[in-house]
């Protein structure tokens, strides 16, 4: 299958008041297309920082990450922002939605800020919306919308640009067991298809059985890289 | 882009309005005292420009200003008459002078005297009567505003007479003038009625109006006067100038509306930064969350000077609304008469909104930039 991300020796440090402190110990890492993949571990381990560096939000310390062949560590922040709106989609466990923007505005945003005319742009997020269960809603506000279809606008955010790559931070961490569900269904849906791979951090145990793969994280460090069903035997 | 920036702005009216308060408050004060600065700075000249007929001021070396003047003597009249390149000179009375009321108390009054013959320096605009009468011993003519002052509540109407240093006056004409820097009745008579009701002096006459011979320049004729007499001569616009940078040089007149317009700048622009400052960053989440979906800073950059500029034009619309609608309130108002909203004033205005909401962008746009999306990860 296709290498999606190759993480090689990866360090990364947080300046702490004078000192730096490491919270990334060389990492290696293959993420192959057409797989969901999980990120799982106690508090602090450090997997939002991991997905934040393989999503080009964060830059690294030590090491390199190439994601669909582009080397991470060269990158100015300029390249870094454009590089993720062409290749990233993003969800996140706060939604993270424009609250002046309706459904379909919030999702639109990464085609408006790639230039795509608005009326293309809002029909793209609209047709996206519908095919997951939030026809009707695209003209309303967020705050008008319950926490599972706020979760779907988000969903279609990150979908709506045709990213290759997926990042979600605990996308039903703040979703009822059926919402969660429901949700974790549309990303598995996401994660078939042969040109694209969906990366989730989740603590939700519930989920777990949608993964094709479960990698463990401790520490800083990637103590255990399981198939799903090895890891849910396990637990 | 534009559009979602737009909603952001509005999707929060209470800061809107708030931001769009400050720049109103700071147009308005600006716009407003600086009008009037003008209008009375203007005030100070209109007695000048009221006198069309001359080319050259003639008058004391030592006067500054038009409302302070020193007497010459009757002699400086034909001197000035034999200076070559003088094609008339014509004597000019302007002082104050008490006129006693209808009800019997005493007012000061602006007495103007223009020479019998050619009533060279006659108000410009005559609304009642005719102004040769003026010609005639013991008449005079009054302005509007004095009149109404004079006989509160009574129509404008001639016969009327007023009593100064126990002449009796008939009020045969009434004019109306620009309003002037004081604000007392103006009265014009003609010089020699003027010399007859005034206290007896050696020396009367105010200043020689001079008009020059076709042809001949006027800084030249100007020399050759000072040569002559040792008097002081100005032009019209020259004897305007002097007057103002008097009032500018010698009151507190410039100070205190320089520190009112300071102060709207200044409380202005701190209600427009603090605000903006805060929108920006209680957006800050928003505007990592478009950081991280794509959106760069210079589209971002294009967003917040977008919602700048939005809040700077309502915000000075309605400022320069409100004072427009000032001046059209008050202006029937003798205190405020001739006080108007120049064009310059609300260009002069708009620049220094505009730089307002620049600097008070600044300091939020640093943020922006500065601004790590790895925040959206975070709750
Ligand atoms: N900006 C930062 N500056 C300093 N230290 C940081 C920063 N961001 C994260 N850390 C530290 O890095 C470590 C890993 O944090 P991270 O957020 O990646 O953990 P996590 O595995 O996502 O935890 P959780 O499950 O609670 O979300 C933590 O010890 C955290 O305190
Ligand atoms: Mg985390």
């Amino acid at each position: 299958m296709e290498t999606a991300i190759a993480i090689r020796h990866l360090d990364k440090d947080f300046p702490v008041d004078t000192k730096n402190v490491r919270v990334l110990f060389d990492i290696n890492l293959q993420i192959c297309m057409g797989e969901l993949t999980m990120l799982v571990g106690p508090s602090g381990c450090g997997k939002t920082t991991l997905i934040s560096i393989l999503s080009g939000i964060l830059s690294l310390t030590n090491g390199d990450v190439e994601v669909l062949g582009q080397s991470l560590k060269a990158m100015k922040d300029t390249q870094r922002v454009l590089f993720r709106r062409a290749n990233i989609g993003f969800i996140f466990q706060q939604y993270n939605l424009l609250p002046a923007l309706s459904s379909a505005e919030n999702a639109a945003i990464p085609l408006l800020c790639a230039g795509v005319p608005r009326t293309e742009a809002i029909e793209c997020a609209t047709n996206i919306l519908n095919n997951i269960g939030m026809r009707g809603q695209t003209e309303k506000l967020p705050h008008q919308l319950s926490g599972g279809q706020q979760q779907r606008i988000a969903i279609a955010r990150a979908l709506v640009h045709n990213p290759k790559i997926i990042v979600c931070d605990e996308p039903t961490a703040a979703l009822d067991a059926k919402t969660g569900t429901a949700v974790m269904e549309i990303l598995r849906e996401i994660a078939n298809d042969k040109n694209r791979t969906v990366i989730i951090v989740t603590h939700d145990n519930r989920v777990y059985h949608f993964a094709d793969r479960i990698l463990e994280m401790s520490d800083g460090r990637i103590i255990g890289d399981w198939n799903t069903d090895e890891f849910i035997h396990k637990e | 882009m534009i559009s979602m920036a737009l909603k952001m702005l509005f999707g929060d009216p209470a800061k809107y309005y708030g931001l769009v308060f400050g720049v109103t408050f700071a147009t308005l004060l600006m716009a407003q005292q600086t009008s009037i600065f003008i209008g009375l700075m203007a005030r100070t000249a209109s007695a000048i420009f009221a006198v069309n007929e001359a080319d050259i001021w003639v008058m004391d070396q030592r006067v500054r200003y038009v409302e302070e003047i020193e007497p010459l003597r009757d002699v400086e009249l034909s001197n000035v008459r034999s200076v070559p390149g003088v094609q008339w000179a014509v004597p000019f009375y302007k002082g104050l002078t008490t006129m006693r009321m209808p009800d019997g108390l005493t007012q000061q009054v602006q007495l103007i005297g223009i020479d019998d013959v050619s009533l060279v320096g006659m108000c410009p605009k005559v609304l009642m009567g005719d102004p040769l009468e003026l010609k005639k011993p013991q008449t005079a003519m009054i302005d509007k505003n004095g009149f109404l002052f004079t006989w509160p509540n009574q129509p404008l109407q001639l016969g009327k007479y007023i009593e100064i240093n126990d002449h009796r006056l008939k009020v045969d004409s009434i004019c109306e003038v620009a309003p002037t820097f004081l604000t007392f009745p103006i009265l014009y008579v003609s010089y020699n009625t003027a010399r007859e009701i005034l206290p007896p002096q050696r020396n009367q006459m105010s200043i020689v109006l001079v008009k020059a011979k076709k042809g001949e320049s006027l800084q030249a004729l100007k020399k050759r006067i000072t040569n002559k007499t040792g008097l002081q001569a100005l032009t019209q616009n020259e004897f305007a100038w002097r007057s103002i940078n008097y009032i500018l040089e010698r009151t507190g007149i410039p100070i205190n509306f320089g520190i009112t317009i300071f102060l709207g700048i200044l409380i202005g622009a701190a209600i427009t930064a603090q605000t903006f400052y805060i929108f920006v960053v209680e957006n800050l989440k928003q505007f990592a969350v478009m950081k991280a979906v794509g959106v760069t800073n210079r589209q971002l950059l294009k967003m917040v000077l977008t919602q700048a500029a939005v809040v700077g034009a309502t915000g000075y619309g309605l400022g320069i609304g409100f004072t427009a609608l000032f001046f059209k309130v008050t202006a029937n108002s003798p205190a405020l008469k001739g006080f108007v909203l120049l064009w310059q004033v609300m260009a002069g205005t708009a620049a220094t909104i505009a730089v307002i909401i620049l600097f008070s962008i600044l300091f939020s746009l640093r943020k922006v930039f500065k601004l790590d999306p790895a925040i959206v990860f975070r709750g």
